[in-house]
């Protein structure tokens, strides 16, 4: 298998653009790529987009994309896994590399969620549930996120208030992250006044909506020789699914996750103390689970540790970072690219070898893992 | 047409009548008409009909708003153990939010999911009410 390396990385601020297409987000997000001149030998454009189809009524995106950047003649192709189709854009991207079958790939996150109303996109969101068995019958994901809150906070005798601390800390790491849609503070009241989601969930527990475009440039050793930019590896990158929810044994597990973890930790024996993490924090409740499977602290302790924490969603998490869904998982990528850099991203840098980007649809319906490392 | 006749049509046992899949190799029993069983693959399955009676293992009240589920709002969102030992998914009805409790005894009934409104199709399903004592 041949190494896999990301030569550049490139986003927007995420946030509401009223005035401009999915297609001028994309040029927006690549002028930095464009302007390094390292587009030129490109073989694939992988593009993932969750809800093109219903929001922007466009299929083939990716070949219609190409056109209107002056892409042609290229392979492209689309890729959705829910809301980590970010992820496996990139898991695709690199499976292209690593087989022989590219050199060059760009991957392309873009998602317009500010095109409709937020209930038309509550709508088309819960439709990444099953939807003959869960979305016709009126189940949507929060729904869920509210479900495990309530079992968490039961079994192991934690109060709502505790909860608030991720919320609180994701809009304080957001403040330095300049492509962050959610800005500002919020402290224990705000969290628990806000509107109430499903009970116990609050808006603050849960990411904004917003549009996004973040995009990176894999190549393999041969475009690595040729670039100027600062290259790191991708050194892993795994998934895996689990049951839904009705059919698990006990809803505080997210084996997805924990498959992938397994898989990529013997391939790695990773020092997560040491790593930058990036978690898929969609819910506040999903990231005190996910860091219990990562092992992180024991079950039930997350949040009595989430204060220590100094490389975990630096970005500030689909929480105030924000989550375009088909973008996501490619931000997460780009964000943590650029703050193991030497340069950092804006205030934001990282110093340490590797970086792991976690990224999953649903309550872990599937769950993606990769595990990028500065090239020393 | 919110959604399509066809789904509603081959879904009928399941959406109407509550019937369960179990699993003659591995013996577990899951929500939903299936031809495969999702713990171990095999296609040794039959069809159970479930009485439609359990107890709320535990609930949501959702203000989640999608265009679709208008009709009842907010809605309660249970996750329920049946007496066949199975978990489902679905939505209480006929009951005031003071008075659902984990524990409660629910049982199946027929209500309206969503319309077609002003004029149009009906679309119903089973929902769980709070069990009627006899």
């Amino acid at each position: 298998m041949r190494n896999v390396y990301i030569v550049s990385a490139s986003m927007i601020k995420v946030d509401r653009y009223f005035n401009k297409s999915y297609k001028e987000l994309v040029l927006n997000a690549l002028t930095k790529i464009l302007d390094e001149g390292s587009i030129e030998h490109i073989d694939y454009t992988v593009v993932s987009t969750l809800l093109s189809d219903s929001i922007l009524h466009q299929l083939d995106l990716s070949t219609v994309l190409t056109q209107y950047l002056g892409l042609n003649p290229i392979s492209s192709l689309r890729v959705e896994t829910g809301e980590s189709s970010g992820l496996a854009a990139i898991e695709l991207g690199f499976s292209l590399i690593a087989s022989g079958k590219a050199d060059s790939v760009l991957v392309v996150g873009v998602e317009k969620l500010t095109e409709y109303p937020t209930n038309i996109i509550n709508e088309n969101y819960s439709k990444i549930l099953d939807y003959e068995i869960e979305t016709i019958r009126n189940i949507s994901p929060p729904d869920y996120a509210a479900l495990i809150m309530k079992e968490y906070m039961k079994r192991y005798k934690i109060k709502r208030e505790e909860l608030t601390i991720w919320p609180i800390k994701m809009h304080d790491n957001a403040l330095r992250n300049p492509h962050a849609q959610l800005r500002f503070r919020v402290d224990m009241n705000k969290v628990l006044n806000s509107i109430t989601i499903a009970e116990p969930i609050k808006l603050l527990d849960t990411f904004p909506i917003g549009d996004g475009s973040a995009i990176i440039l894999l190549g393999s050793e041969r475009v690595l020789r040729r670039s100027n930019s600062e290259c790191m590896k991708i050194t892993y990158i795994t998934s895996s699914t689990s049951q839904p929810i009705y059919l698990r044994d006990d809803i505080l597990e997210f084996t997805a996750l924990r498959k992938a973890f397994k898989t990529l930790y013997e391939g790695s024996r990773l020092d997560l103390e040491e790593t930058l993490l990036e978690i898929h924090d969609s819910y506040s409740i999903y990231a005190y689970l996910i860091l219990e499977e990562l092992g992180i602290a024991p079950r039930g302790k997350v949040p009595n540790i989430v204060d220590e924490l100094g490389n975990v969603n630096l970005s500030g998490g689909l929480k105030a970072r924000g989550h375009p869904f088909g973008a996501t998982g490619i931000y997460q990528v780009a964000e943590a690219y650029s703050i193991l850099s030497d340069k950092g991203l804006g205030e934001l840098k990282y110093n340490g070898r590797y970086g792991l980007i976690h990224s999953m649809s649903g309550p872990d319906y599937n769950s993606r893992l990769c595990l990028i490392e500065k090239v020393m | 047409m919110r959604y399509s006749i066809p789904i509603f049509w081959r879904n009928k046992y399941s959406y109407y009548r509550l019937e369960l899949t179990k699993c003659k190799k591995c013996g577990k029993v899951s929500f939903f008409r299936r031809s495969i069983c999702p713990y171990c693959r095999s296609r040794d399955v039959e069809v159970i009909t479930s009485k439609g009676i359990g107890k709320v293992v535990t609930y949501t009240i959702s203000y989640f708003r999608g265009s679709t589920n208008l009709e009842s709002y907010p809605r309660i969102i249970a996750l329920i153990e049946l007496n066949e030992g199975v978990k489902v998914i679905g939505e209480l009805s006929d009951v005031k939010l003071e008075d659902i409790k984990e524990g409660m005894e629910v049982e199946a009934v027929l209500r309206k999911y969503s319309s077609d409104d002003p004029y149009g199709l009906i679309y119903y399903g089973i929902k769980f009410i709070p069990r009627v004592k006899k």
